[in-house]
């Protein structure tokens, strides 16, 4: 049940054997069904998931009752409203499960007994937070200056297994494009090969 | 809007369980019936359906399948099988509110002394007592004798409300 986590840890700091057996007294196991909910708007969100096995979206809605999928996560990523958890205020965000999904959570408490006892879990943060600003800064940049086409080649380029996944309407949702938009990009690159 | 937790009831087909599950019922929760007395298990739901066609209840035949999937779990299963149970569970019920009903099969007297320790990163419950009311032994579990045990039962919904 752990091994993906750990495996995901020590790709970026070094944990002694014991230190990552203590991981285990801290995340909680939590299976979701496909459709299920880890979080809805209006709460506050208590954990940060890493997600074993499965597939999760983060969606807002707006006043016209439309979505917004904010990000998706798959297997070895992290989910979870950031702002809310770190903030303790109510999410803006619906997290749900996509696939039948296992996930390990993470809470603040649990967070703070880790960081007293394993020094090295800093630097695992600290990366996985670089890591995010990158993402994030990327995203906000080609939502802002790449068209449609490009935006969609660059996504399915750097996350080809979240596009055979997800249904076609969510990855055009992401994108803040149109369902119609997608299919004819779809079609105009399967036409040009 | 807070979303639905989900309870997983070990032995649920114990008479403790049944009427745990049922007085759970009244609320809005996501309920995982879990027991290996198949039969027994769906004519169980089927009570419970019966009442109201929208409650989320399951029947799980696994304990380790419905624990992993819960928030909060409850053991209502007979003294014997407990301690096994709780070894199987204890991967998944980390950090998760455990509620034990266990002390109700013994007149009082806690047949597994330890499990506290059995569970040690798990919020564990432990239920005293239900109603101050002999009568608790009672053979049937029938609507009356619901009512009694609910008005005795606050303890275990606010903790499940709290938590």
């Amino acid at each position: 049940m752990f091994d993906l986590l750990f495996q995901h840890i020590v790709k970026k700091a070094s944990l002694t054997p014991n230190e990552l057996e203590f991981l285990k007294t801290v995340f909680v196991p939590k299976k979701l069904r496909k459709r299920q909910y880890l979080l809805q708007e209006g709460e506050v969100s208590k954990y940060m998931a890493f997600v074993n096995k499965g597939c999760l979206r983060a969606y807002t809605i707006d006043e016209t009752g439309r979505e917004h999928i904010v990000l998706f996560a798959i297997e070895e990523w992290w989910i979870g409203d950031m702002y809310s958890y770190l903030s303790g205020e109510p999410s803006t965000y619906n997290i749900e499960a996509l696939e039948d999904s296992e996930l390990l959570l993470l809470d603040r408490n649990g967070q703070e007994k880790i960081l007293q006892h394993i020094p090295a879990f800093e630097k695992f943060q600290r990366i996985i937070l670089e890591n995010n600003y990158i993402a994030t800064h990327r995203r906000i940049n080609n939502m802002m200056t790449k068209t449609a086409e490009e935006k969609y080649l660059d996504f399915s380029s750097r996350y080809p297994q979240i596009v055979q996944r997800v249904p076609q309407h969510m990855i055009a949702s992401y994108l803040g494009i149109t369902p119609e938009t997608l299919s004819r990009i779809r079609k105009q690159i399967a036409e040009n090969k | 809007m807070a979303t639905k937790k989900t309870i997983a009831i070990i032995g649920a087909t114990s008479r403790i369980g049944a009427a745990i599950a049922k007085m759970l019922a009244k609320n809005n929760y996501r309920l995982l019936l879990m027991s290996r007395q198949t039969d027994q298990l769906d004519i169980i739901a089927e009570q419970i359906k019966k009442r109201d066609s929208n409650l989320e209840i399951e029947k799980i035949y696994c304990s380790t399948e419905a624990c992993w999937e819960a928030d909060v779990i409850i053991l209502a299963e007979p003294n014997i099988s407990t301690k096994e149970i709780v070894e199987k569970i204890k991967p998944v019920a980390t950090g998760k509110i455990v509620i034990s009903l266990v002390k109700f099969f013994n007149d009082g007297i806690d047949p597994v002394p330890d499990m506290k320790e059995l569970l040690p990163y798990s919020k564990f419950i432990d239920v005293f007592n239900l109603a101050d009311d002999p009568g608790f032994a009672a053979p049937v579990i029938d609507e009356e004798m619901l009512d009694a045990f609910i008005a005795g039962n606050d303890g275990i919904e606010s903790s499940i409300m709290k938590n």
